[in-house]
């Protein structure tokens, strides 16, 4: 019997078949046709609350929540985050480091190959790396204080899972304050007794009913409102819209103090008082001097509410050490603006009721202390603090501050703290003299230079020698300083480990990367409206976790696991046990809530969790009007501020003591240490970068989103605007690419040439993805993050905060052939 | 998105197309194909293949097939696996390198990918194979946790099509035939190019896998036509 060669193949084949073939990877359900018609559900977003399409297990369709009236063209993104191709989809190691874990090369980190693990694998990594940490150093080894904006949802909140988890374990090294406040909130409660940047406002219907002049300084509320730190419904737009047709109609006069015409000052169609970038406090100090030689401001009201102004108007009269005299005059050769203009608008804000709100760029540069201080002073010397329509604001732009609040009580959230009488695995707090709590944008000051010992708000902060980091829902490559003296400092850690759900610039400079699932995969519970606290919204899971993503709780449950306190970690309820939990105790706190009168009376009760959770949402109605300050103005001993006299204090005595060289007892005018317009170094870097929140994504949040990149991106870059005259002087067109740069660092991006930009300041907005073309320093940015060229110092010894608008760059016009986008390409390969 | 691109395999000819076709090797290959594309090869896997395990499949696919250029790229990065000290590592990461990290740099091996549209994973490709899938009876199990669109979910389902064509008579058969002949052409050979493209153009320490793909291509291809002229 003859057999054919493909019969003795495919026998062989058989044969190896058992060894060479595994499980397949389908299996059998009955037969059936694809015939769902799909579900809507509620969820919730930064971006804005929604209700979901989902049909054929997939988000098919997104529309804003029905309270939502004013919805944001960001939405359009929710699809394209929950499929976007940048999705982590597997935990993944470095190769590096799993072949030789710390002792590896360090300087791969960011440009390297990663090796997919199981789960249980990589969380018995993460374990490990905890147990050495704490084992071969100590608590002061382990850094997981960064948190940013995580998702939406009370329950997942991903900073406290990942804090509370990695607690349980060890103590490690927290951080204090942010990155978007870090002046404001340190300087403010000196100031006016609390952070305020976070403060609720006065309600907008009492500023539209008062107000004969707001100023917007350095404020863009029309951008920066279409997010919100939990599901936004954007409310403050009905006022934004009725303020425009005040303006319009003339009986409110706005004023945008800014170097740049904004989206807000060009949808109210209001006037621009142009000033040259950094300079506004001694445009401030002139406007004092104004208010005092003329007689304007209000001694009856610094009487009875404030300390300190002895002090401080003697230096604004020259009278104190440095003798110079804050004229108008002196102003104008710093700020750019004529002296007669700095004296009519002083005379202005007095003449009337001014409301005065101002944004959080200012004081996110060198000495950023000092407007906010400064704006303070100037609403004090105004009189107005406490009246309806008067007065100052740090927040109108942010999260619907100044809609009313309900002033029902919010669901609270999974616990970021250890229980109490508990203690974790490993008891030793010794930090060995280092500080336990650094301020957060001095980390990476604290990686270069262990063992440094900085002033720090009153205070010695020695730095820890930190080698392990664990972020989570938290990119600090998007919103750390100077990513090249970034990249020395990484190569100093041994471990870092990231948990998110996208490939962004953190994950690739981390050895573990475990894949998050997005808030649309998973069960939680939210307010709606943000400060407005308008209602309970149900975040239904849309589909199930994507690839092979987990949720923060199920991710840190099974860490916890590994250490036997899992239980201890979940409080023995699932995920749907804390909605309900936290949904019952919301309802508990809430039984003698009462609606606003004009509310709707219905709302005062809540339902079963069984009913909120089929209804999605429980509405709290509008709340009532406030003014902020009101009860001190009202009742100032009685009613003190949280300041260290109970009144405003225009000069601080306790500040004063510290003795720091960049921030005195009172509010003055330093130069910075880089400034465009004639300021130092602007012969070599004429131009002033300013690195705003961006105006289609949340911080770095969606810059993966394709569709809505398309619709800014210039030739697949971030862009950077330019105005006219210094797109003309380097021969850039609208629409080239040209390479921005500085002695820190260089970068790609798109021209956008506009006449809303004065001569001198372009613009590149942060949470731009960084994408170098490799790992050296200094390499070129390919897609256009301005943080490879700001500058990474502290604002002062007080609050120690980014001073990102701090930074001068040149730019010119790219020849040749452009490198390609490496932002949203995971890690890329080097030569082996 | 990964743009459409022309493939340098888009002439190949449809080798062996003229003989009669074993339709239970043809399951035993895609299987294999699946398996090799659906995860990492650990450490005993690997050896079995130094060991020349594969050699009977990689001989039919030369034979029947007439890809033998594509058998020998893949031959030839098998046995360059020993520069490697830790060929199993390296191996897994261009696995990641081409199939698990962001898929806008590597080979997604997902077909809504390669579709031009914006919409990412789970486009309309994936939403064609569940309807597949679920009017054959199959779902993709649950602990794979893959869209339906992975390469390796469509070439196991293509398995059990030819499985079933393998042990079909009468009039089942026809329709069943022309509708794998419906699968491979616009469902695999419609994107494998692009695929390949894209592989060819990721640096990996071994040419192992973009050979895979490209054999994978030349295979789907010639099979095919085979198919169409049974």
């Amino acid at each position: 019997m003859t057999i054919s060669r493909r019969s003795f193949l495919k026998g062989a084949m058989a044969g190896s078949a058992a060894s060479l073939i595994g499980p397949g990877l389908l299996t059998s359900t009955a037969a059936a046709g694809v015939t769902e018609q799909g579900v809507w559900k509620t969820a919730g977003s930064h971006w804005g609350a929604m209700n979901a399409l989902v049909k054929g297990g997939k988000v098919a369709e997104v529309k804003p929540f029905g309270a939502d009236q004013y919805p944001t063209e960001m939405l359009n993104g929710i699809k394209g985050l929950i499929y976007n191709p940048s999705r982590i989809r597997y935990p993944m190691v470095r190769l590096e480091w799993l072949k030789n874990r710390h002792n590896g090369d360090r300087t791969t980190r960011g440009d390297n190959r990663f090796v997919r693990l199981t789960w249980d694998a990589a969380l018995d990594l993460f374990h490990e790396e905890l147990e050495r940490i704490q084992t071969d150093y100590g608590p002061w080894a382990l850094y997981a204080g960064a948190t940013g904006w995580r998702q939406t949802g009370q329950v997942h909140s991903c900073g406290n899972h990942m804090q509370r988890a990695v607690a349980m374990h060890g103590d490690f090294v927290k951080k204090v304050g942010d990155y978007s406040t870090g002046a404001g909130q340190v300087i403010l409660p000196y100031v006016l007794g609390s952070t305020e940047v976070y403060s609720q406002g006065t309600s907008w219907p009492l500023i539209l009913e008062n107000s004969n002049t707001v100023v917007l300084w350095g404020n863009d509320p029309y951008k920066n409102l279409q997010v919100g730190w939990n599901c936004e419904t954007h409310e403050s737009y009905a006022y934004l819209e009725q303020l425009k047709a005040k303006v319009a109609e003339g009986s409110i006069r706005v004023i945008s103090v800014d170097p740049v015409r904004t989206k807000t000052q060009k949808y109210l169609d209001c006037e621009q008082l142009y000033i040259n970038p950094m300079t506004d406090v001694a445009f401030m100090l002139a406007m004092a001097h104004t208010l005092y030689n003329e007689e304007l401001y209000s001694q009856e009201f610094i009487d009875a509410y404030a300390l300190g102004f002895d002090d401080f108007i003697a230096y604004v009269q020259g009278e104190d050490e440095d003798g110079v005299v804050k004229t108008p005059e002196w102003a104008e050769g710093i700020c750019g603006v004529p002296a007669e203009q700095i004296r009519e608008f002083a005379r202005l804000l007095a003449a009337d009721r001014t409301q005065l709100l101002f944004g959080w760029a200012i004081q996110r540069q060198q000495h950023g202390e000092q407007p906010y201080w400064m704006g303070a002073v100037l609403a004090t010397m105004l009189g107005q603090i406490g009246l309806p329509g008067g007065g100052i604001s740090y927040g109108h732009h942010y999260s619907s501050i100044g809609v009313p609040s309900s002033g029902a009580s919010a669901p609270g959230a999974f616990p970021r703290n250890v229980d109490a009488g508990k203690t974790p695995v490993h008891e030793n707090s010794d930090f060995q003299g280092a500080a336990s709590t650094i301020p957060v944008a001095r980390w990476i000051d604290c990686l270069l230079n262990p063992g440094e010992t900085i002033q720090y708000n009153g205070a010695d902060v020695t730095f820890p020698d930190i080698r392990m980091c664990v972020f989570s829902g938290c990119n600090p490559w998007h919103h750390h300083q100077d990513h090249n003296r970034m990249k020395k400092a990484f190569h100093k850690l041994e471990t870092v480990v990231t948990i998110d759900y996208a490939w962004n610039a953190t994950c690739r400079f981390s050895d573990l990367v475990l894949p998050a699932c997005t808030q649309f995969e998973r069960n939680d519970i939210d307010i709606y409206g943000s400060y407005s606290n308008r209602g309970v919204l149900a975040m239904h899971k849309l589909v199930d976790p994507l690839f092979h993503s987990r949720s923060d709780f199920d991710i840190f449950t099974d860490l916890c696991r590994r250490f036997g306190r899992d239980e201890e970690y979940r409080q023995g309820l699932d995920e749907m046990g804390w909605v309900k939990k936290l949904y019952d105790e919301c309802r508990e706190a809430n039984k003698s809530f009462s609606p606003a009168p004009g509310g709707d009376q219905s709302t005062s009760s809540m339902p079963e969790f069984a009913e909120f959770w089929k209804e999605g949402y429980a509405d709290f109605g509008p709340g009532e009007n406030w003014v902020r300050h009101a009860d001190f103005r009202e009742a100032p001993e009685v009613n003190a501020l949280g300041t260290p006299s109970g009144f405003i204090e225009i000069s601080s005595r306790k500040i004063a003591r510290y003795g720091y060289d960049d921030c005195r007892g009172y509010p003055t005018w330093m130069e910075k240490a880089e400034r465009s317009h004639g300021g130092p170094n602007s012969d070599r870097y004429p131009l002033w970068l300013q690195s705003v929140h961006p105006d289609k994504r949340l911080h770095s949040q969606m810059c993966e989103s394709e569709e809505l990149r398309a619709t800014y991106a210039v030739q697949g870059r971030e862009p950077i605007f330019i105005s006219p005259q210094d797109a003309a002087e380097r021969g850039i067109q609208d629409g080239d690419l040209v390479r921005a740069y500085n002695d820190r660092g260089q970068l790609l991006a798109g021209a956008v040439v506009s006449d809303d930009f004065p001569p001198g300041v372009v613009r590149i907005q942060e949470g731009a993805w960084y994408g170098p073309v490799g790992p050296e320093i200094g390499a070129l940015d390919t897609y256009g993050d301005p943080n490879t060229l700001t500058l990474d110092v502290g604002t002062s010894k007080l609050a120690q905060a980014p001073s990102a608008n701090t930074c001068i760059v040149e730019i010119e016009r790219f020849e040749g052939e452009a490198p390609a986008v490496t932002a949203f390409g995971g890690p890329t390969m080097v030569e082996i | 998105m990964i743009e459409p691109t022309s493939s340098p395999t888009a002439t190949r000819p449809e080798a062996g197309s003229g003989s009669p076709v074993d339709w239970e090797s043809e399951v035993l290959v895609c299987r294999w194909l699946a398996t090799l594309l659906g995860s990492e090869l650990d450490d005993a896997s690997l050896e079995r293949y130094r060991q020349g395990e594969a050699t009977p499949f990689l001989d039919y696919l030369g034979d029947a097939h007439g890809i033998s250029s594509d058998v020998t790229r893949l031959a030839e990065a098998l046995s360059r696996l020993v520069m490697f000290t830790t060929p199993q590592l390296e191996l897994a990461a261009d696995f990641a390198e081409l199939f698990l990290a962001d898929a806008r740099s590597g080979a997604p091996p997902y077909a809504s990918l390669y579709e031009g549209n914006k919409e990412g994973f789970h486009g309309e490709a994936a939403g064609r194979m569940e309807e597949r899938l679920s009017a054959a009876g199959y779902a993709v199990r649950r602990e794979v946790s893959e869209p339906a669109d992975h390469l390796a979910v469509m070439l196991d389902y293509l398995a059990t099509r030819l499985q079933m064509l393998a042990e079909s008579e009468g009039l089942a058969r026809e329709p069943l035939r022309l509708d794998i002949g419906t699968f491979l052409e616009h469902e695999l050979c419609s994107w494998l190019p692009q695929l390949v493209t894209r592989s060819d153009a990721v640096r990996t320490a071994s040419d192992f896998y973009p050979a895979l793909l490209a054999l994978t291509d030349g295979y789907c291809r010639s099979l095919a036509g085979r198919v169409r002229s049974a």
